[in-house]
């Protein structure tokens, strides 16, 4: 996962089981889903197909440790009722602003390849067709 | 805050000022938290617990298990989602 991918993050949210994921961080999440859904059915070929998977024993270690620590953080949060501070929950806003602003990069992205594209025949262009795409251009921009 | 009585920073004493005192002293991928998270002072009435689970967290987050950061985000957001915790 690329730092700041909001796109995988909110999928991982609302579907994690079909999260896209490389087939490792499939390995890890579907097992870290079996152990928080159903942890008696875990056995040791889970273990062995995450080795497979390329981890490490340590890594198998840390899997189960973290599955089990937010396990039991979402246990003491709902037990307490905890809830979010002032400062922690505008944090939460904040990122999440973020991350529907970089979900519309993609689209800015293809705007700056039409652009470079459009200056590519805009430099083979007769003057009198520069200006008219120099309109275009900027109503691209713009827009 | 929870449901539960909580000692705030400003009100603890002895032991649990001590731990307290931890939990901002401990960088966590290279900084240091601003004030006591609700997670954690929601243990205020027991400070052993509050530190095994502080010491814990500390130990397998923000970048400090042998996964990166990233996994263990991964990991974490997951788990949350499929225990709809609201936290």
């Amino acid at each position: 996962m690329a730092p700041g991918d909001h796109t995988l993050v909110s999928h991982l949210k609302s579907d994690p089981a079909n999260a896209p994921l490389g087939p490792q961080d499939k390995a890890m999440i579907d097992f870290s889903l079996k152990l928080t859904h159903e942890p008696s059915s875990v056995s040791e070929k889970d273990i062995y197909g995450l080795g497979e998977a390329g981890f490490t024993e340590e890594q198998i270690v840390d899997i189960v440790l973290i599955t089990c620590l937010f396990n039991f953080m979402d246990r003491l949060a709902d037990g307490l009722g905890v809830e979010l501070s002032e400062e922690m929950q505008r944090l939460v806003e904040q990122n999440a602003n973020l991350g529907k602003m970089k979900q519309s990069l993609p689209c800015w992205k293809q705007l700056v390849r039409v652009r470079r594209w459009v200056s590519s025949v805009r430099y083979a262009s007769s003057i009198c067709c520069k200006l008219q795409l120099d309109g275009f251009v900027d109503f691209v921009v713009a827009h | 805050m929870s449901w539960v009585k909580e000692i705030t920073e400003k009100q603890a004493t002895s032991h649990l000022a001590e731990v307290y005192a931890e939990v901002l002293c401990t960088p966590l991928g290279g900084r240091r938290l601003p004030s006591i998270p609700n997670i954690m002072q929601c243990m205020s009435l027991r400070p052993q617990a509050l530190r095994s689970v502080w010491q814990w967290n500390a130990a397998i987050t923000f970048g400090a298990s042998t996964l990166g950061r990233a996994r263990e985000e991964m990991i974490a957001t997951a788990v949350s989602a499929l225990n709809r915790c609201h936290y």
